[in-house]
């Protein structure tokens, strides 16, 4: 079930998930490694990013810009990044250039030079970019509704990290952290577009080697959600609201519900958040709801931009929409929509070779199954609405988690 | 019965870069039809432009094409407000819409057994949108609530502050959004003649691709869109206004410094030249192998970000530098942008940059037509703006015949010593 895909395993053990396709021209690869946030204490947030940054600046065999050069004669693309507990490493070529773009992705994985002074630029980039983060205001809302949800939980802290953790990184704290995560491959492998699996999978083996990955360490304890309101003020002109409660994860049983409830509530312009905030009241342009699924910690949120004047009924307002959902049942009609909105907008994220290569690897390293997806759709056509609402008791009947930037001196509420 | 369409007239071979091949035909009332068959995945995309935008407006009703877009969204008497996001959702789609300066556009993506209904969707409401009073007045909050976010985007200020300097009070300088004093001119007669007068057959173009058969999408377009009315062909813009070197600062509460230059020149009426500038762009500041790139933050490390685009309307254009830095860099990086745009003009470009640039920007092209919504919005845009879908391949093959001594001759005049259009956003009293 799922994407059709061929599986493979190395002999070192790292499994390839390969799926031939004569759709276009254009190759995708991408590693997956556990990495990120949940696997930094406080004073390394960042070292996952900043490394993934490094990576592909350079090999033992080419400087950065001798590999920058090479791949731009292809036309081709290496990129590095990670996620708050996966990282990702990609290639994408198109038809005629795949296997000379392999070749430099697999250098990039097997032996990355991790150069001190490219170690520096990207501490550098990443210190100015961290700098512009905190110029865009919806970042800093949600950056303020992370650290109050996640509290102590390595999940509270910026995939980036922060300035005063960033500036202490040096090359030998690279390497380490290369060493800690990379064991000595990326685990798994999918390869999506126009090539020929036995060409990818020769390469591979030569590459990688026959000895065994060290096996990755175990996940850190789940996180204990916070709640209470922060805010923060600034001379800006709107106002950024985020209102939000812990949500199912992958493997919970309430998650087909909340993809359901999700849909109801945020999903699409015909959502409630969208007609009853925007549409019927003007309260704002941007409205909708967050879903940050995950393996667990996982959160719902609503959010909204609006004018300072009337962010104490905006803020009303989200919180209205989620005590709805507590106190009376949704519609039928509700559900229905909401079930082919989700069943359609699975299909259309499946449309480039990159979003399929990242389904295959994200079902893969997070060991839902390849039918995952098939099964919480299956699963959604038997959500009414008395499990609705027995859901938003279970999940919303508390203390909400809520995040405000608004201008200095706006009114409180 | 409606009358017949024309003939589809096919375009590209099958071995040729996307989003060829492809079919036009022309509607009967004038309505252009283009369809891009893709059994990738059973995935349709539906998108509907119209040639009109913020350049075609007036001052005292800026923002209008925009304001209409979200209008566009509230009804008509077949389907009344709130059915069209509804029934979208209810396929399984998504939709959205778009203006700019020269267009507005209006698409639907859903899963493929739904094309005509998304089609039936979106003629109706270019037909005979509700457009009613009381909507009019609560979307014109919202509209607003778009320009303070706007507002607080250090980028979306940057932009604002540099089309001013480069276009001062032009119609090129308008904003697409208005300003909330030009929103407070419009009223219910205003916007319904401004649909009536543009929303009309020959500036209309339909593109749609994904899973259909081309002659069944062909009836399917001409029973939906051959109804709607015939009027005026294609606006045309406005005289571009002479431009003189200045600069403009702007002080809000950021911690970095937002740049961005801008060269004056030709707009897309001169084909070769965009071509060219558009391979010199690429070599200035597209990537990492970009001049600028590994000048400014591989060897000085003076930027966080800083890139070379080019922006081409009708009868004008702008080459422009965009940089990112801290406040207290910003003397160094403007030097160091001057001399490399200097170095640029003086010694020229290598046919080794050359060539690198033709590679990225065809490798670019593909990429960028991958979705279905990505190959309706290619050809949508290529025909509202050149009158013709193919001419993307005019603009492919234009940019693979560039060679050094054009790309240099393009800089030495383009890029003159003091040509640059300056614009700042940065911290509050800096």
């Amino acid at each position: 079930m799922g994407l059709d895909h061929q599986r493979h395993a190395l002999a070192c053990g790292t499994v390839v998930l390969a799926r031939p396709l004569e759709a276009n021209d254009i190759v995708v690869a991408r590693a997956f490694l556990p990495m990120g946030p949940l696997y930094e204490s406080d004073d390394e947030a960042g070292i996952s990013s900043l490394l993934q940054g490094v990576l592909t600046r350079g090999t033992h065999r080419r400087s950065a810009s001798e590999m920058q050069d090479a791949l731009a004669d292809l036309g081709a693309e290496i990129d590095a990044s990670s996620g708050s507990d996966l990282g990702s490493v990609s290639m994408r070529a198109t038809v005629g250039t795949w296997e000379a773009t392999l070749d430099l992705f697999l250098e990039t994985l097997v032996e990355p030079a991790l150069d001190p002074r490219e170690v520096e630029t990207e501490i550098e980039q990443t210190l100015g970019a961290l700098e512009a983060r905190e110029d865009q205001l919806m970042a800093r809302a949600t950056d303020l509704f992370r650290e109050l949800f996640y509290g102590e939980h390595p999940f509270h802290k910026r995939v980036l990290g922060y300035s005063h953790t960033v500036a202490t990184f040096d090359r030998d704290r690279v390497a380490a952290a290369w060493r800690r995560f990379y064991r000595p491959y990326p685990p798994i492998l999918v390869a999506v577009g126009r090539f020929d699996p036995e060409i990818l999978l020769e390469r591979l083996e030569s590459a990688f080697g026959r000895t065994p990955l060290v096996p990755p360490e175990p996940r850190p304890p789940v996180a204990v959600p916070g709640a209470g309101a922060r805010r923060l003020e600034l001379d800006r002109e709107a106002a950024y609201l985020i209102h939000g409660f812990p949500a199912p994860s992958w493997k919970d049983v309430d998650y087909p519900v909340a993809r359901v409830l999700d849909a109801i509530l945020g999903g699409s312009m015909s959502s409630r958040l969208f007609i009853e905030l925007r549409e019927k009241r003007a309260l704002g342009y941007q409205v909708s709801s967050i879903y940050n699924d995950q393996l667990e910690g996982s959160f719902l949120a609503g959010y909204i931009v609006t004018d300072p004047a009337r962010a104490d009924q905006a803020a009303a307002g989200l919180a209205h929409e989620f005590r709805r959902l507590v106190e009376e049942p949704v519609a039928e009609e509700e559900i229905l929509a909401a079930r082919r909105y989700l069943r359609g907008s699975y299909l259309i994220g499946a449309e480039t070779n990159a979003a399929q290569a990242m389904r295959l690897g994200r079902h893969e390293a997070y060991g839902l199954g390849q039918d995952f997806g098939d099964r919480w759709l299956a699963a959604i056509e038997a959500v009414t609405p008395e499990a609705i609402l027995a859901f938003a008791r279970r999940w919303f009947d508390r203390p909400a988690t809520a995040a405000y930037v608004v201008p200095r001196g706006a009114p409180a509420f | 019965m409606s009358p017949k369409s024309g003939k589809l007239e096919w375009i590209g071979g099958t071995g040729e870069p996307s989003p060829a091949p492809f079919a036009r035909a022309r509607l009967s009332n004038g309505v252009r039809v283009l369809i891009r068959p893709n059994a990738a995945i059973p995935v349709v995309a539906v998108d509907c432009w119209i040639g009109v935008g913020a350049i075609h407006e007036t001052d005292e009703h800026a923002g209008i094409s925009h304001f209409l877009e979200h209008m566009f969204f509230k009804g008509t008497q077949r389907f009344p407000l709130g059915s069209m996001d509804r029934l979208v959702k209810e396929m399984g789609g998504y939709n959205n819409a778009a203006t700019s300066m020269e267009y507005t556009h209006y698409y639907i993506v859903a899963p493929a057994e739904h094309v005509w209904k998304a089609a039936d969707l979106l003629a109706d409401h270019l037909a005979d949108p509700a457009l009613p009073a009381d909507e009019l007045e609560r979307e014109r909050v919202v509209v607003k609530e778009e320009i303070r976010r706007k507002d607080d985007s250090p980028h979306g200020r940057l932009y604002t502050a540099l089309a001013h300097a480069v276009y001062g009070s032009s119609a090129y300088a308008r904003e697409v959004l208005g300003t909330p004093e030009s929103l407070d001119r419009i009223d219910p007669a205003v916007m319904r003649d401004w649909w009536r007068s543009n929303y009309t057959a020959d500036r209309i173009v339909v593109a749609i691709a994904g899973d259909v058969d081309p002659e069944e999408a062909l009836a399917g377009a001409q029973s939906r869109f051959g109804a709607l009315s015939p009027g005026a062909p294609p606006l045309a813009a406005p005289a571009p206004p002479a431009v003189a070197p200045g600069r403009i600062d702007v002080g809000m509460d950021v911690g970095q410094g937002y740049l961005a230059w801008g060269f004056a020149m030709p707009g897309r009426d001169d084909l070769e030249a965009m071509c060219e500038l558009e391979v010199a762009a690429t070599i200035l500041g597209d990537g990492e192998t970009s001049r600028l790139h590994r000048r400014l933050i591989d060897e000085l490390r003076l930027v966080t970000d800083v890139g070379a685009w080019t922006y081409g309307l009708e009868r004008a254009g702008l080459l422009g530098v965009s940089a990112v830095c801290g406040p207290d860099r910003r003397e160094a990086v403007e030097e160091e942008i001057a001399a490399a745009l200097a170095a640029a003009v003086r010694h020229g470009v290598s046919p080794e940059e050359v060539r690198r640039a033709q590679t990225i920007l065809a490798a670019d092209f593909a990429y960028d037509n991958e979705t279905n919504a990505a190959l309706t919005g290619t050809l949508g845009e290529f025909e509202t703006l050149f009158g013709a879908a193919e001419v993307y391949r005019d603009v492919l093959r234009g940019i693979a015949a560039v060679t050094p001594a054009r790309v240099n001759e393009a800089l030495d005049r383009w890029l003159g010593p003091d040509g640059a259009v300056r614009a700042w956003v940065g911290p509050n009293g800096a």
